[in-house]
């Protein structure tokens, strides 16, 4: 134990390391310890491109108020016990967070993800519904089916009760057709015996028929049998085979005629009526009637009421499965197409949870799921710039210690270093010239060494002692006008120009005046240092409202020297970063610290002078905040 | 391919059994050469049968009942048909007359009508197709290589659509009745036994027959 813990006090810390400085390997956290172990380990490996995770990172603000574990990245925030031994494999493992830990656990199946729960949901809601509809429809048929049933029994009951009417009327029709002949019959024995037939002239009773006939319009024929017969027939009347008439021939009946001198006859008169058929027709329109009723026309088939209430039933079963299936590909599309946002979401955070900041959810939309992904993206790049903003003071706290110790342990042997110098420059006998010679050249490169070395270590101790900002309302006017007033000197030379532009007046920062001032004398200074050997220097100094982003303002110092590369400009504010042989590459460190501690942001443009254009950006202050 | 070949085949199942496929029964029949007419003798009592109560109640009340013969003659193992007939037989009870009318119309020629007091003489008479000529010999080829055969399919009172009550006009063609008429095409497309008459028997006649060379 006490091993280790001199190794922790002695070892520099990730967040500790300098720059360059040898990096604790990424093996270096133990791998030795037991699974169930404590300590977090992490559950993914760093993506290449995370270059965020090559640099040691400050604890996430979050964890450091509640988590009292050391310190550590942020990405080690997904760590904890693993059960897959296969930790980079995203695809298998689902992470959840439960309190302040995140638990990973196998990604579940198909089945039990919210896309496949959202479409069974719908389908079964769907099935719910279209079943619903097609029971009550199925009931509707069955009830209308049962109502027109009953109707065509009625209507067959109908016709049952109208089949012994017209029995009765041909048997009532016939009996009146026998009557009718049974009292022609008696007319002809009546003529018989009043003597007006004659047992000798067959020519009369045929006389007597025929006059009968004219008298009955819808007799056909006449005939007596017997021994005298004799027929009368119709002849106006239409056949029975064009069916103009039915004929209805009635059986003989008995005819007895007798004269006063003797009997005449001894047989049967026999008649043929012809019957009007409009009756007859319309009783067998009644029989094809009946027969149709058990039958429709559906799309120009012909099917029995069986058939067309089962067909109904396919016609809504299909309808129903149609509706059904269409329901189920919309809820399918739907559902996807929601989940699917739900799942860019999750899966972008299962990748922030595993430690890439630098995943993003891709653009969802104008919805809300669209809206709390851009919320996320946001939050994850003011997660990104305040773990770059933290790295970077740490980075140079580290800077700022090591500094002051430097600083310490230099200056503390110069000036009995200097001492020694002089006190061998004024012990000098001068017997020997060249001796004196070459004594006073040596103290002379020790004294400028010792300048030198004195003058390092006093920004050694400046950089060190840079404090902690004081935040105030402060009006940007007035730095820039105080600035102006103070370093103006800042550029001796007559042809250099240092160009101050005021500011309007209602621009407030929540500053700390002095050390932003400290900040432009540095950046000016810097201007001046780099176009001093090539020119004339020309400076100029402004603030404004930053350009499309209410809020805020921006300091801008642009001059006209060489410029900065590309690729240099975040590299400027790294300290000890320096072109300049003189430089200690610890001004824009320092500007860059102190912006930062203001919630400020700093880069470095192209100016409109030629040079190079560094852009303070700054919070405005809101007063009624 | 598989898939799509069942799916296949699972939709066409209904279609299929939707189409009304007839069976035909075989049943044996006289055939003769007389002169250029080649004469069939068959019996299809189960056309209407003297057990079908309905059919005799509508019999014995004087609604004449028809039957349609549609007669087709084939060459064994040919599909395209060598001649084709039809008859028209209707009987009747005339209850004025008390007697059983049975009136035969054959195609251009005139009706025959023949009078029954029996009822069973009259269903006999009217059921069977007596020495019908179903083809000319001269449209068939002679010798026992050149087998045909016939097929009956009769129909009891076809179905009159006219006097069916009618389930589309105008109101069916506008406003909702346009979807009342999209929907009884709809049903129309599930309706799986078309009923074209009260009764159909259908028979292929079993063995065939050829014409013996001269």
């Amino acid at each position: 134990m006490s091993q280790r813990g001199k190794s922790d006090d002695d070892a520099p810390r990730p967040a500790e390391a300098p720059p360059g400085g040898p990096r604790p390997p990424a093996s270096a956290e133990p791998r030795s310890a037991p699974h169930d172990a404590p300590v977090r380990r992490p559950l993914a490996e760093p993506r290449p491109r995370s270059t965020a995770h090559d640099v040691a990172r400050p604890p996430s603000a979050a964890h450091r108020s509640t988590a009292d574990a050391p310190l550590r990245p942020f990405g080690s925030l997904a760590r904890t016990s693993v059960p897959d031994s296969r930790p980079s494999d995203l695809s298998r493992i689902r992470m959840t967070r439960i309190g302040q830990r995140i638990v990973a656990a196998p990604r579940v199946p198909w089945w039990g993800r919210l896309e496949s729960r959202v479409i069974t949901a719908l389908v079964c809601l769907g099935i719910l519904c279209v079943g619903a509809s097609a029971y009550l429809v199925a009931l509707t048929v069955q009830y209308f089916e049962g109502i027109v049933g009953s109707a065509t029994q009625k209507s067959d009951d109908a016709v049952a009760l109208a089949l012994p009417f017209y029995d009765g009327y041909v048997k009532a029709r016939k009996e009146t057709y026998r009557a009718r002949l049974d009292a022609m019959a008696r007319e002809l024995e009546l003529a018989a015996a009043r003597g007006e037939l004659d047992s000798d002239d067959p020519a009369a009773l045929r006389q007597l028929l025929h006059e009968l006939l004219r008298r009955e319009p819808d007799l056909v024929e006449l005939k007596a049998s017997g021994p005298h017969s004799a027929l009368a027939e119709r002849h106006a009347l239409l056949p029975e085979d064009e069916g103009a008439r039915i004929w209805v021939p009635i059986r003989a009946v008995p005819l007895n005629m007798s004269s006063p001198t003797g009997p005449i006859e001894q047989g049967g008169l026999e008649a043929i009526f012809a019957l009007d058929p409009a009756l007859d027709r319309d009783y067998q329109s009644l029989g094809a009637i009946k027969r149709g009723l058990d039958y429709v026309t559906v799309d120009g088939n012909v099917v029995d009421r069986g058939e067309l209430e089962r067909a109904v039933y396919r016609a809504i079963g299909a309808a129903s499965a149609l509706v059904l299936m269409v329901a189920f590909i919309a809820g399918f599309l739907l559902a996807r197409a929601t989940t699917r946002k739900l799942s860019m979401l999750s899966d972008a955070m299962l990748q922030v949870a595993a430690g890439d900041l630098l995943a993003r959810v891709p653009d969802l939309g104008n919805d809300e799921l669209g809206q709390l992904g851009a919320a996320f993206n946001g939050m994850l790049d003011e997660l990104a710039s305040a773990q770059r903003k933290l790295s970077y003071l740490q980075r140079v706290g580290a800077w700022q210690e090591m500094a002051r110790r430097i600083a310490h342990e230099i200056k503390n042997p110069l000036t009995p270093i200097q001492l020694a110098a002089q006190q061998l420059r004024e012990k000098d006998p001068g017997t020997d010239e060249n001796f004196s010679r070459l004594l006073r050249s040596s103290v002379e490169i020790v004294e400028d060494e010792i300048e030198s070395l004195r003058r390092m270590v006093t920004s050694f101790s400046r950089f060190a002692r840079v404090p902690e900002a004081q935040l105030e309302p402060t009006v940007v006017a007035r730095i820039l006008a105080e600035f102006e007033r103070a370093y103006g000197h800042l550029t001796e030379r007559e042809s250099d120009v240092l160009e101050v532009i005021p500011a309007a007046p209602a621009l407030v920062i929540l500053g700390d005046r002095q050390l932003l001032k400290q900040c432009l004398v540095n950046l000016v200074e810097n201007a001046v240092l780099s176009q001093r050997q090539r020119g004339p220097v020309h400076v100029r100094v402004a603030a404004r409202p930053a350009a499309g982003e209410p809020g805020f303002v921006e300091l801008r110092v642009d001059d006209n020297g060489p410029g900065i590369e590309p690729e240099r400009r975040e590299r400027v504010f790294e300290p000890y970063e320096s072109t300049r042989k003189e430089g200690t590459g610890l001004g824009l460190a320092i500007v860059k610290k102190v912006v930062l501690d203001h919630n400020g942001e700093v880069r470095v443009e192209d100016s409109e002078l030629g040079g190079a254009a560094v852009v303070i950006r700054l919070p405005l202050h809101d007063a009624g905040a | 391919m598989r898939r799509r070949a069942l799916l296949l085949a699972g939709l066409s199942l209904p279609l299929l059994g939707a189409s009304g496929l007839e069976l035909l029964r075989n049943r044996r029949a006289k055939f003769e050469e007389v002169g250029d007419g080649v004469l069939m003798t068959v019996a299809m009592p189960e056309l209407l049968p003297t057990r079908d109560d309905d059919a005799m109640a509508s019999l014995e009340s004087a609604f004449a009942t028809t039957l349609v013969f549609e007669i087709v003659v084939y060459r064994a193992g040919h599909s395209a048909p060598v001649d084709q007939r039809s008859r028209v037989v209707k009987i009747q009870y005339n209850p004025w007359k008390e007697r059983y009318v049975v009136t035969t119309s054959d195609p251009g020629r005139a009706a025959q009508v023949r009078y029954y007091t029996g009822r069973d003489e009259a269903i006999a008479r009217a059921t069977t197709l007596d020495r019908v000529r179903v083809a000319r010999v001269s449209g068939l080829q002679r010798g026992a290589d050149n087998t045909y055969f016939a097929t009956v399919v009769g129909q009891r009172n076809p179905i009159d659509r006219d006097l069916l009550a009618p389930q589309s006009g105008d109101e069916w063609d506008r406003g909702q009745g346009r979807d009342l008429s999209v929907f009884s095409r709809w049903v129309g497309i599930f309706v799986r036994a078309t009923q074209s008459a009260e009764q159909t028997f259908a028979i292929k006649t079993v063995p065939g027959f050829y014409l013996v060379s001269s």
